[in-house]
């Protein structure tokens, strides 16, 4: 576990974020090394921020920046090719494929979101504790851990959206329940590693509650950890919905998503191939900036892991 | 349930166990087909990646995966689709049909949706190769087993493979559940009626029995992989020892 210093080096600035110098402290907390670490994220990672932070701007504004009605007929001219009108083309309704895909954005986002902060709750805390306090209770959620990693991914969200019925809420429950596992793995071994060291047996034999040498002392050594996670999670949110939308069992049209467009595009593939591979780049941009900030933040957290498998 | 009676059909009244037996087949050819594709792709890409570390070949295939694996399997598909099958017609747009009428065509008819599954994985275990293959190459015994004069290729795939395939094998079982989840999709992609597309007509038609024994036939079969890749670390590595303490 490396820890960033917090006055970056000034020669790694390269590709860093131009951000405003953070004051000086005695202990790196959390937030201040991760704006530390913004600074020497490197080139590709900046990209990568610069991206999603784009996307989340187009997301939260999509119906200002959208030059037609996402679910409205544009044009009489149906399954047209791109044009200086419509720049991503027209749908088999006539519908502009350019104002679907940003309308798209926001479902991506809102899930992508939901399911990050979801997870990063409940599976952090429950790894927190799992971790922390170890024997039965651990015992428990690692087991219960196995069972929900026993099934795919995918498959645990088909049957849990099978359940609750489709819509963007149920979608967001299926998949956090499946990326709550993944959390709690992570956040548990590395409270694990942490509570081993000096500090925090120094902190307990100084009287200090157990909840206190928890939230203040172990908890900011494993946010560095849960947040590479965290932008793992968002981009499997993101591809999972997506899935479960070209499905045909995520979020129903006419509301667009990336999912569901490439789905109803697939029937033209002979004549129209632009109407499904629009979305899908979409798809394939969103997560890849994603990836790409995470690595980042991987490398930084953990230098020697750099360029591996994950 | 324990029985191996996983009831009845809720639409169709058939017992669920022959409802899944008639479909496994589908399913079953295309997961074994991509994983046979994904080892016999990944490997030597991980260890070329692992020898050139640095070069030309080590970054483009880091590049390649970290783009394979943003791409969702839907659209790979679509895209091998649109390019092999509507533009180049080298390969049918329903491959099914072709299964069964002689070797060729059944290659044909499988191969497009066995790529699009195998992408993705030969991401993560040519990514693990290299890994693995870096810790080996640098112990000494590799050096030596080099200055006695073997060639590269013996070296490397005789001496140094052997020490380096016990990642490679926990990372192919353990993405085997994925590689699970992946035929849903990809066999809705290219209209192949297998337990995905199954699945998927289960919960359209709300039928809970066939999803409940489509859940429970794949976490099993991912359960008996990683069991197997347990007992193959046996053979490969002597030190390990089951049922001894």
């Amino acid at each position: 576990m490396a820890r960033v210093d917090i006055q970056a080096d000034p020669t790694n600035l390269a590709g860093g974020m131009p951000l405003p110098d953070s004051p000086t402290v005695a202990v790196a907390t959390g937030r201040q090394r991760l704006v530390a670490g913004l600074r020497s994220l490197g080139v590709l990672p900046t990209i990568g921020l610069v991206v999603v932070l784009l996307l989340v701007v187009v997301a939260v504004f999509a119906p200002l920046i959208a030059p037609f009605d996402a679910t409205a007929p544009a044009s009489i001219d149906t399954l047209a090719g791109p044009s200086g009108a419509h720049w991503f083309g027209t749908d088999m309704y006539g519908r502009d494929v350019l104002s679907r895909v940003i309308v798209g954005a926001q479902v991506s986002m809102v899930v992508g979101f939901a399911v990050t902060i979801g997870s990063l709750v409940i599976g952090g805390l429950l790894g927190l504790v799992a971790g922390f306090v170890g024997g039965l209770v651990d015992r428990i959620l690692g087991q219960l851990t196995d069972v929900l990693l026993a099934v795919p991914g995918i498959l645990l969200a088909i049957a849990i959206v099978a359940m609750l019925g489709s819509g963007i809420r149920n979608v967001c429950i299926a998949l956090t329940i499946g990326q709550i596992p993944l959390m709690l793995r992570v956040v548990r071994s590395a409270t694990l590693s942490i509570s081993q060291r000096p500090m925090v047996r120094a902190a307990r034999a100084i009287g200090a509650r157990p909840s206190r040498v928890l939230l203040r002392h172990i908890a900011p050594y494993v946010w560095g950890t849960a947040v590479v996670q965290c932008t793992f999670t968002f981009a499997h949110a993101i591809l999972y919905e997506a899935g479960l939308s070209f499905l045909g069992i995520g979020v129903q049209p006419p509301e667009p998503t990336w999912g569901n467009m490439v789905s109803e595009a697939r029937a033209f593939i002979g004549s129209q191939p632009w109407n499904a591979i629009f979305p899908g780049l979409a798809i394939v941009v969103v997560v890849l900036a994603i990836n790409l900030v995470g690595d980042g933040l991987r490398d930084l957290a953990d230098p020697e892991s750099r360029g591996r498998g994950r | 349930m324990l029985t191996g009676d996983l009831g009845q059909s809720v639409r169709s009244l058939q017992p669920v166990t022959s409802v899944l037996g008639e479909r496994l087949p589908v399913t079953g050819l295309l997961a074994i087909g991509a994983t046979l594709l994904t080892i016999v792709v990944a490997v030597p890409l991980g260890i070329l990646a692992a020898v050139r570390k640095r070069k030309f070949a080590d970054r483009a295939l880091l590049v390649t995966s970290a783009l394979s694996l943003a791409v969702p399997s839907f659209f790979l598909g679509i895209l091998l689709l649109i390019a092999f099958a509507v533009n180049l017609r080298w390969f049918p747009v329903y491959g099914y049909k072709q299964l069964g009428e002689g070797v060729w065509p059944s290659i044909q008819g499988i191969a497009l949706p066995v790529v699009a599954l195998a992408v993705p994985q030969t991401a993560v275990v040519a990514r693990m190769t290299r890994a693995s293959m870096l810790e080996v190459l640098s112990q000494d015994y590799v050096v030596t087993a080099r200055a006695t004069g073997l060639s590269r290729l013996r070296v490397y795939y005789r001496h140094a493979l052997k020490n380096a395939l016990i990642p490679i094998v926990t990372v192919v079982g353990l993405n085997f559940g994925a590689l699970l989840g992946g035929t849903v999709i990809i066999e809705q992609v290219f209209n192949f009626p297998g337990l995905g597309t199954l699945l998927i007509n289960s919960v359209n038609a709300r039928d809970y029995s066939i999803i409940q024994g489509i859940v429970l036939l794949f976490g099993a079969a991912y359960i008996v992989i990683n069991l197997s890749v347990d007992i193959v670390y046996a053979y490969l590595d002597p030190r390990v020892r089951y049922g001894q303490s």
